[in-house]
């Protein structure tokens, strides 16, 4: 493009995000500028970005999401146009809006769009009402009296999820109907505190259902295309950790139907931008789920079987340019899979592990990707989300990508924080995962089979061996030992 | 004098002797011959009794990371006076402990309120996850150490009961 109508580009947002938007702001030979909270010291974005813009707030969360102090400081900063990333803002339509009044670009969807699919209960009806497929479920606004009457009829197993809520927060599954009261209360609760909106829905949860996602790129000009489907089935707590390209069980057929669904929705809401619309994906049939109205944490899955880079596509949707593929230009090239890194705990129900990052050592090679947002030095609190770094791997087909993601694993070192790192490699060595046999509920149903093994006596002596001979306490008290205790060795007692 | 060290819940005694270049490992009462050579970065080639080992290893004083065969390991070093005294302090189920860093969301108890097990004691947030701490066992509130939007490290104790009957 000759002439952008932006020159610097703010980045709202922090870890691997911020670092892999920059990354593409700048070999488009725009200005890059990406926020930064005192919280975070030693960040790849830090480094990457050609200006930093700090922020504060009562909490390192709040600063990230004060609109209106981001949106002063950008234009101060010299800033055109924001890009959201996931999370924080990305889907705040008044944020949104805030931004285009200021005079600057928000790269992502127009505010309506995004108000609409940010009401999970008003795009399903939305969707419903245009013949697109939704699960059965009963929605408290619709008559809120009867609410808990219509969500007992609906019969159980149940799925209770906020009206305003993403990101699996404030959702519950209910299989006996003698907790539902409760489990809507609690629901209720924490929808309130993480999107000041306690409004619910509840429908039928599907029994061992897939996670199966469209991407969407939509112009100012009216193209709407998909880069195909990824496959977001092994979830914990709702929350994705492993997502591939393509599914392990569509039929070209049923992907065809899939993708040809969520370009409809998208095109019937009006939408520009990148976006994904999702679906529950079980015994043969799918149902509209939600869009989600930003770049998807998982999009470096679909980068690496269609060979697109999704944030310039974003950066040039919004600066005006039409699309210049056709449907059929868009490839879908080997198999992809990424490995979300987090600092959790899977043998404490996944709790949260803060640190140091005392060492990190990223893998490299043919087909490996890592979008790291950590590096030696940061200190890993529990103010922001776990993941810490992404590994994505790209082979000609699947089962070649498990390797190359297992031999990657192996080469990714992080000393100082916990991390699931190697509960990512046992996961990928389930039976059920090599063989494609995927669902949502399959790594909770497998945790106690996933846990790390007992390590062997061999291997146990050569940990304590190392860390003891590495101790400063230890070796010092072994300088400190007097000559004759010395000579004494190992007798003396 | 030997250190405890802490791997997987086990406490093992450790001791070096000799001289710098010509350790000996004194390892739960067992002496071996060990030796430890850094490599670039976090990466070492440890001998242990005869046997070879690549690692990675870095920590800090009294905690350290030890990466061996894709597995990452965390080794606690404690002199044998601070182990006694965690003992002494060690759970009782009259105390509801945090299991991660994070913040108070709620707390529906007051000092002095009686609580059956099972009763919520407080609620916490870390990385945006909810969880109830509930009594293990019946009790009264005997202290509360934390305040709502308030912040606390693993291990906290937030509420403290005294068993049923108890002054």
């Amino acid at each position: 493009m000759r002439d952008w109508p932006f020159d610097t580009v703010l980045v709202a947002n922090r870890g691997e995000i911020a670092a892999r938007i920059l990354r593409t702001v700048k070999a488009l030979g725009l200005r890059g500028l990406v926020l930064q909270h005192a919280a975070d010291f030693a960040a790849p974005a830090l480094a990457l970005a050609d200006g930093v813009v700090t922020i504060e707030g009562p909490t390192p969360v709040a600063a990230f999401l004060d609109g209106a102090q981001i949106i002063a400081k950008a234009l101060a900063a010299g800033a055109q146009a924001i890009h959201p990333g996931y999370g924080f803002l990305s889907e705040n339509a008044g944020f949104c809006r805030a931004v285009a009044d200021s005079g600057m670009i928000f790269i992502g969807p127009a505010p309506d769009a995004m108000s609409l699919m940010g009401d999970k209960v008003r795009a399903r009806g939305f969707v419903a009402a245009r013949g697109f497929p939704v699960a059965p479920s009963a929605i408290e606004d619709d008559d809120p009296a009867s609410f808990a009457a219509r969500a007992h009829a609906l019969g159980g197993p149940l799925l209770i999820k906020p009206a305003a809520g993403g990101g699996g927060k404030g959702m519950r599954i209910v299989r006996d109907l003698a907790d539902l009261d409760d489990a809507l209360a609690q629901a209720r609760r924490e929808g309130l505190r993480y999107f000041g909106d306690g409004r619910l829905y509840v429908e039928r949860y599907v029994e061992r259902p897939r996670h199966i996602e469209v991407q969407i790129l939509a112009d100012h000009h009216g193209n709407v295309r998909h880069l195909h489907e990824r496959e977001c089935s092994l979830q914990r707590r709702f929350q994705k950790i492993v997502e591939e390209a393509p599914s392990t069980t569509l039929s070209g057929q049923q992907r065809r139907e899939i993708c040809d669904t969520a370009v409809g929705i998208a095109a019937a809401a009006g939408y520009r931008n990148a976006g994904t619309v999702e679906f529950i994906y079980g015994d043969g049939v799918f149902y509209f789920l939600e869009m989600n109205t930003r770049l998807q944490v998982e999009h470096p899955v679909t980068e690496a079987v269609t060979g697109l880079d999704l944030v310039e596509h974003q950066l040039r949707i919004a600066a005006g340019e039409a699309l210049r593929f056709t449907q059929q230009d868009v490839r879908l090239d080997g198999h992809a899979i990424e490995l979300r890194i987090c600092a959790e705990d899977a043998a404490a129900d996944f709790a949260p592990c803060t640190g140091r990052v005392l060492a990190w050592h990223e893998p490299h090679g043919e087909g490996v990707r890592m979008d790291a947002g950590i590096m030696q030095g940061a200190r890993i609190t529990a103010a922001f989300d776990p993941l810490l770094a992404k590994l994505i791997v790209h082979a000609p087909d699947r089962a070649q990508a498990l390797r190359r993601a297992e031999a990657a694993l192996r080469d990714t070192v992080l000393l100082g924080c916990g991390s699931n790192i190697g509960f990512l490699g046992r996961l990928l060595a389930h039976p059920d995962v090599r063989a494609g046999e995927l669902h949502t509920g399959l790594v909770q149903a497998e945790l106690d089979n996933l846990q790390r093994p007992a390590l062997s006596p061999q291997a146990k002596q050569a940990v304590l061996a190392a860390a003891a001979l590495s101790s400063p306490a230890i070796r010092a008290a072994a300088d400190a030992v007097p000559k004759l205790h010395a000579a004494m060795g190992a007798w003396r007692n | 004098m030997r250190h405890i060290v802490r791997l997987e819940g086990q406490d093992h005694a450790a001791a070096l002797s000799g001289p710098v270049n010509d350790r000996q490992l004194l390892l739960d009462g067992a002496a071996l011959a060990a030796s430890l050579v850094r490599k670039a970065g976090s990466s070492a080639a440890l001998q242990v009794a005869g046997t070879s080992f690549g690692l990675h290893i870095a920590g800090t004083d009294d905690r350290l990371f030890v990466w061996l065969d894709g597995e990452v390991y965390e080794v606690a070093v404690l002199e044998p006076l601070a182990v006694h005294a965690r003992q002494a302090g060690a759970a009782t189920g009259l105390e509801a402990r945090a299991p991660m860093p994070g913040s108070v969301v709620a707390l529906p108890v007051a000092v002095g309120d009686s609580v059956r097990a099972g009763d919520t004691l407080v609620i916490i947030e870390s990385m945006k996850l909810e969880v109830a701490l509930k009594a293990t066992q019946p009790g009264r509130v005997a202290a509360i150490s934390c305040a709502v939007g308030r912040n606390f490290e693993k291990d906290a104790v937030l509420v403290m009961l005294a068993a049923e009957g108890s002054a």
